[in-house]
């Protein structure tokens, strides 16, 4: 069991998440995760991480210093992430899923990272 | 390009290190946002293949991609070194110095640009734009020559962002759209530094139909019955990043539109490519919470509108705001 299985657990526990993954955030390299059938984890863990870096460049550049949480709502799911130490967790939800939970249990998780 | 065709490009390559097909290859990680391997493919393509422009052109773009505008300069002189009439160089070239208010050099390799590709809007805008300023200066130069106490010069920042102004209004298009470098970064916004362009704007009603806004003819005022307070910024993006409407301006009065719009843009890209990928339909709220601030932004059917907001506003506040922009963004653009 890895040293992040139990923040990857805590986050899948969540009702309507479908995935949860620790992702290298410069370069996207998957480090550890879960998901449901049907979800390609390093695609998933890919195109999450160069969002989350995008987004970080774009905070930075108005001086609104690191990123701590990013969270994309579409018509059919959410992606939610937090990051640490060049690591970010990242979760991908139903729309049913509890927002505020779950974030909570992002940021408390990235805290771990 | 799939992935799929990224991983044929990548074994082509590693089986033939000479093969061009590392031209395609780092454009196509560079479309899709790779930016680290995208400068080394390029890079080492252009090392490989030294006489071809366009590895050298492709190295240029990457680096202005990532921020590098160094390199990215390089990598044009280095075009240019081959072949001083590469109109792509002059241009990239042109805008960095235009970016970097180094006026005169920018005007001689835009002027060279626009006169290669007239159709070219940015090069034209751009260009105007310098020739704007300069004008500026050299009358600003003639008055102070003749006054004893002239009035304090503009910085060029400011100049140049009212040039580039009117330049916008002239032309329907802002010059500058590349990725902000060093400059962007130097300047701190902290959000309790922001303020709403007006900060004394009264508080919204909950009606936010145009025809209500006391400030509907002005873009820059769009939002201001909205703003609450002056903890918190909106901002209306055309598809290109542009700010349409709008304005950001910290205390200090510096004005970070155009920059966090760049950079958001490209997120907003990225987000509705995900999105595909992921079968998760349309994207359509983003949340970006910083050490300082919380970003929520939204898309219309052109651009996207954006709020910036001090930690101190509650998200839920925040997410309501965004909602009420996004109402009157809709109402203004027509797509209401």
């Amino acid at each position: 069991m890895s040293q992040f299985a139990p923040l990857i657990a805590a986050v899948t526990r969540h009702r309507g998440v479908q995935a949860c993954l620790v992702v290298a955030d410069e370069d996207g390299i998957l480090v550890d995760g879960t998901a449901h059938v049907g979800v390609s984890t390093s695609a998933f863990a890919a195109l999450t991480a160069s969002l989350y870096r995008k987004a970080a460049r774009a905070a930075e550049s108005a001086g609104f210093g690191a990123v701590t949480y990013f969270e994309l709502e579409a018509e059919r799911g959410r992606v939610m992430a937090a990051g640490r130490n060049g690591l970010v967790i990242v979760a991908v939800a139903e729309p049913r899923v509890n927002v505020g939970l779950l974030r909570v249990e992002l940021v408390r998780a990235a805290e771990g990272l | 390009m799939s992935g799929d065709d990224i991983h044929a490009m990548s074994e082509t390559l590693a089986k033939d290190p000479a093969s061009l097909v590392f031209l395609q290859l780092a454009e196509a990680l560079l479309m899709r946002g790779d930016l680290a391997r995208a400068a080394r493919v390029a890079s080492r393509g252009a090392q490989r293949h030294p006489a071809r422009l366009d590895a050298h052109d492709l190295v240029a773009r990457v680096a202005l991609a990532m921020g590098d505008e160094p390199r990215a300069e390089e990598a044009w002189g280095d075009v240019l070194r081959i072949d001083a009439t590469l109109a792509t160089a002059h241009r990239g070239i042109g805008l960095l110095r235009y970016r970097q208010g180094r006026l005169d050099e920018a005007r001689d390799h835009l002027a060279y640009a626009a006169h290669q590709d007239p159709g070219d809007n940015v090069v034209r805008a751009a260009l105007e734009a310098v020739h704007g300023v300069i004008a500026q200066r050299d009358a600003a130069g003639t008055a102070a020559a003749l006054a004893a106490t002239p009035p304090a010069p503009a910085s060029p920042d400011a100049i140049l962002d009212e040039a580039v102004a009117s330049a916008e209004a002239a032309a329907g298009i802002t010059p500058v759209n590349a990725e902000p470098g060093p400059r962007a970064s130097a300047y701190v916004a902290h959000p309790s530094t922001l303020r709403a362009s007006n900060p004394a704007a009264p508080v919204a009603t909950g009606d936010e139909g145009v025809g209500n806004d006391p400030h509907g003819d002005e873009p820059g005022r769009l939002f201001d019955h909205v703003l609450e307070d002056s903890k918190q910024v909106a901002l209306l993006l055309d598809s290109d990043g542009l700010v349409a409407a709008g304005s950001y301006v910290t205390g200090e009065g510096r004005d970070l539109g155009s920059e966090l719009g760049a950079h958001l843009s490209g997120v907003g890209e990225e987000a509705e490519r995900a999105m595909r990928h992921f079968k998760l339909g349309l994207w359509h709220r983003m949340v970006i919470e910083t050490e300082a601030a919380t970003i929520e932004m939204a898309p219309t059917d052109k651009g996207a509108v954006l709020v910036a907001a001090s930690k101190e506003v509650p998200l839920g506040f925040v997410r309501r705001t965004l909602e009420r922009c996004l109402t009157v963004a809709r109402q203004w653009l027509g797509e209401g």
